[in-house]
């Protein structure tokens, strides 16, 4: 990856005082999420890092009909699923999760490093700005920050616009890693 | 005496091959440029799902005015959605200096799994998607006795 002019790693972590964000410009091929995710996590419990939040969508496939899509969390342990009713976000309680978060919860979960994942219905195959500044305002509530998603939304086109190619990238990727298995109803339940 | 395989060998074998199909498949799609200069065209978006009486097309069509999307069947299991622009977008807008060109309209072919009947297909733009739905070719039905 190119930035003017200099060579950047395309998967970047930038630290402040009292955050650490980790971003990628390329979709993770899926045959390296594991070993990426693994070394990540190894990483973090080094840092000892206080609370891991890892963003991502749910993918709904009737989302143009769906006004304002809903948060949904997943968390490493039971305390934090009481953190996440206490903000009134819905937790999935039961079914699959494909993919880096998936792998981000169960690897922190195995470390004992708190870790939440929050996810809004979104398009499985389309950018999705309007999902992300759910995301993001939910993340606001759960760590009292104030993160501006006002751009997010004004410029969503422009969004879909610069992140069609990157897109059509991940849209292989979650082919590859079989992301249509968080569809699939999960069987052994019968009420 | 020759030793037989055993099924699980030729499962993995056979499963090792479609894996290998439908990984050049992918990169079919995905090793070439989603741009067109000479007709300042992107590539959409696109998705293709089969339902049991339909397929369903959509394709994501940002900053286009909705009143200039085209969708039009090339044959029973090919169409062409082409759509314009509000305002020209350049590499520039993207942040890319070393390209050259700029782009007007959005422009694709998408081809279908199975035979549709596009006399009949209905089509509707919200939230900056295209959604066509076109009505699969009928086909003989089986009384149930």
């Amino acid at each position: 990856m190119l930035e003017e002019g200099l060579p950047k790693a395309p998967i970047r972590i930038f630290g402040g005082e009292k955050l650490i964000v980790l971003t990628s410009e390329i979709a993770i091929p899926s045959s390296s999420i594991y070993s990426i995710i693994e070394a990540l996590t190894g990483w973090i419990w080094k840092k000892k890092v206080q609370e891991v939040f890892t963003l991502g969508g749910l993918p709904v496939p009737n989302r143009y009909e769906i006004e304002k899509p809903k948060i949904f969390g997943a968390a490493s342990n039971k305390n934090l699923l009481e953190r996440l009713k206490e903000k009134n976000i819905q937790l999935i309680k039961r079914g699959f999760l494909v993919g880096p978060q998936a792998l981000i919860l169960s690897f922190c979960s195995e470390h004992g490093i708190p870790a939440i994942a929050l996810l809004a219905e979104c398009f499985h195959n389309y950018p999705d700005p309007e999902a992300s500044s759910i995301v993001i305002q939910a993340l606001n509530r759960m760590i009292d920050m104030d993160i501006d998603i006002s751009e997010l939304i004004e410029k969503g086109e422009e969004v879909r616009l610069a992140m069609r190619d990157m897109m059509r990238r991940t849209q292989a990727e979650l082919s590859r890693m079989r992301k249509s298995h968080e569809y699939d109803i999960p069987g052994y339940y019968i009420k | 005496m020759r030793k037989r395989r055993s099924i699980f060998d030729i499962l993995r074998e056979r499963m090792e091959e479609l894996e290998a199909i439908a990984e050049e498949m992918l990169d079919q799609f995905v090793e070439r440029p989603s741009w067109d200069t000479s007709s300042q065209s992107l590539e959409p978006l696109c998705d293709v799902s089969v339902r049991s009486d339909s397929v369903i097309v959509t394709a994501d069509l940002p900053r286009v005015d909705p009143k200039s999307i085209r969708v039009s069947g090339i044959s029973d299991d090919l169409i062409e959605i082409t759509a314009e622009m509000k305002v020209k977008i350049n590499f520039e807008d993207f942040g890319v200096t070393h390209r050259r060109g700029e782009f007007s309209r959005f422009s694709c072919r998408v081809p279908l799994p199975v035979p549709v009947d596009i006399s009949r297909a209905r089509a509707r733009f919200r939230r900056g998607i295209l959604e066509v739905i076109l009505p699969r070719k009928l086909g003989y039905e089986i009384k149930i006795e």
